[in-house]
């Protein structure tokens, strides 16, 4: 009741008289799921090496909020709600502590079920301190079904961040059928 | 309570809820972006729910087909890769409420990195006047800008998962009248109790206004107007943007003397932010961040310069949740030894958008 599904339009019979289980689930449920959406966020604090000049799957390990119950705490993946199929929008900031060059790049890159799908941003990165590289993409995704990973490229060796304030995070939200 | 009322007001807002207008579209043409600005032809549709744009007519436009507030992003990879620092960027343009705006530029990349980068943009642009694709109604235009003096091959495939995007969607109705009071955020929990006949205020608090709310839920355009600078300061400490001037605030969050945003109502709030810095003769990093309720500076964007004499800037983007009353302001940085004021070029702007996305 507290998460539901994506509703479909809600079909109002005339002539009856609708108890409140009825207007339950021809009013309440759809409005409560087109109040909340489905909402994942999640953030690395940990120490993670990041792979010179590869794609590393970051391993978020503090989850601010999934009320729908998609992480995998050992795959690193958000696995679509049965029920909630859609477009979704995806936020993924890669953050990387400093890089010894000054001539290397971040990005921040949305996987799909194991798979490359978007690079969403390439951005130069800092020799000295940490770099940040944030954007946002759509993707379909089917529930039950399709599963997303936020991915770090850096240019050289390092590792995510462990500051407050400079963490790698991903984030999901529901925003279409 | 009729039915045909029910289905008019209930159904037909789950019905639109669940298929507002969005497009998504990438560009797959390759080829080179040519010194200055282009409109990029957006060859391959993914998303285009209300049939705003065309892959033949006018296909670097999206074409308004329903009034409202639009939240715009694009990304352009370019294959820059000289150590001689060059500015590019991405911008969005086109017709809005009848008038012809832009372009609004993203945060003015350099790149010295003798790698490809990708410029972007963000905003939060309204249209009207609804019509068909081609014709003289309000259009958004994605826009790739190359200020290196020679052309520069787009990128189609950084790592096999890269064209140049651009995503539009509808997030709020345009009104220019908004109800009063404003509708408050929809209560979660079971369906009340009716009283013995169905009044008008039981159906108003418990369908109508939530209907309202969702249609024109929180948003806000804020920048910065004047002139401004953002000290020198050490990393990882920032200055809070000054953001004085709103474009959109519908339910009044915004604060023009405090530089931020409070949160008229709980829920996950999208936020957007870029600044753009005037030409700094040091090298440094550009960085920028959100902060709630003046707490620990969050960056989204932290990235590398040289010396420069065309302007650059950064941004970034994230979701927060936040509280009622919680404020969130942008903080940005720079390390080169001396004060950078803010652009002020026309469309080379510093700002920052809210849009509530759910409870």
């Amino acid at each position: 009741m507290t998460y539901p599904p994506v509703p479909a339009a809600p079909v109002f019979p005339a002539g009856f008289a609708p108890a409140p289980v009825d207007m339950d689930n021809l009013v309440l449920v759809p409005l409560t799921f087109l109040s909340q959406k489905v909402m994942f966020r999640a953030q690395q604090e940990a120490s993670q090496t990041l792979t010179g000049g590869a794609y590393t799957q970051v391993q978020y390990n503090t989850i601010l909020e999934d009320p729908y119950s998609g992480w995998n705490s050992s795959t690193y993946v958000w696995l679509c709600p049965v029920g909630c199929s859609g477009w979704y929008e995806v936020t993924v900031n890669a953050t990387a502590a400093s890089i010894a060059s000054s001539t290397q790049q971040v990005q921040a890159v949305l996987y799909l079920d194991g798979v490359i799908n978007t690079t969403i941003t390439a951005t130069w990165a800092v020799n000295g301190r940490t770099s940040a590289s944030s954007g946002s993409t759509m993707v379909y995704l089917s529930g039950g079904v399709d599963y997303i990973a936020g991915y770090t490229y850096a240019g050289a060796s390092t590792t995510t961040p462990t500051t407050a304030g400079q963490y790698s995070m991903i984030e999901a939200v529901w925003v279409s059928n | 309570m009729r039915a045909p009322a029910l289905r008019s007001n209930v159904g037909n807002t789950v019905s639109f809820q669940t298929l507002r207008p969005a497009f998504y579209a990438y560009y797959t043409s390759g080829g080179t972006l040519g010194s200055g600005s282009h409109a990029l032809p957006l060859s391959t549709e993914f998303i285009d729910s209300w049939n705003g744009h065309s892959t033949t007519t006018n296909p670097s436009q999206y074409f308004c087909q329903l009034p409202g507030w639009y939240l715009c992003k694009m990304a352009i990879g370019l294959d820059y890769v000289s150590s001689t620092q060059e500015q590019f960027g991405a911008a969005l343009q086109g017709v809005s409420l009848g008038s012809a705006f832009g372009p609004n530029y993203g945060p003015m990349l350099l790149n010295g990195s003798t790698l490809a980068l990708a410029p972007y943009v963000a905003d939060l642009i309204p249209m009207s006047v609804t019509g068909a694709i081609g014709g003289s109604g309000d259009y958004i235009e994605a826009i790739g800008v190359n200020n290196s003096g020679g052309s520069v091959t787009i990128v189609q495939n950084f790592g096999t998962g890269y064209y140049p995007f651009v995503t539009m969607r509808w997030v709020a109705d345009y009104v220019t009248e908004y109800p009063s009071p404003l509708p408050a955020a929809p209560p979660l929990g079971t369906w009340p109790v009716p009283p013995s006949y169905v009044t008008a205020t039981f159906l108003n608090e418990n369908i109508r206004d939530t209907v309202r709310y969702l249609l024109s839920p929180p948003v806000a355009r804020m920048y910065v107007t004047g002139t401004h600078a953002l000290p020198s300061q050490t990393w990882p400490a920032a200055t809070i943007v000054p953001l004085n001037t709103s474009s959109v605030d519908n339910y009044g969050g915004f604060s023009s003397s405090s530089n931020n945003y409070t949160a008229p109502y709980a829920g996950n709030y999208f936020v957007y932010g870029q600044i753009n810095l005037v030409a700094a003769a040091s090298g440094t990093a550009y960085g920028m961040g959100f902060s709630v309720n003046g707490g620990t500076v969050q960056y989204a964007g932290v990235v590398s310069k040289l010396s420069d004499s065309t302007g650059g800037g950064v941004g970034g983007q994230t979701r927060l949740r936040l509280n009622q009353g919680d404020t969130v302001a942008m903080y940005a940085t720079q390390a080169s030894g001396s004060s950078i004021n803010y652009a002020t070029a026309a469309g080379v702007n510093t700002l920052m958008l809210v849009v509530w996305e759910g409870l």
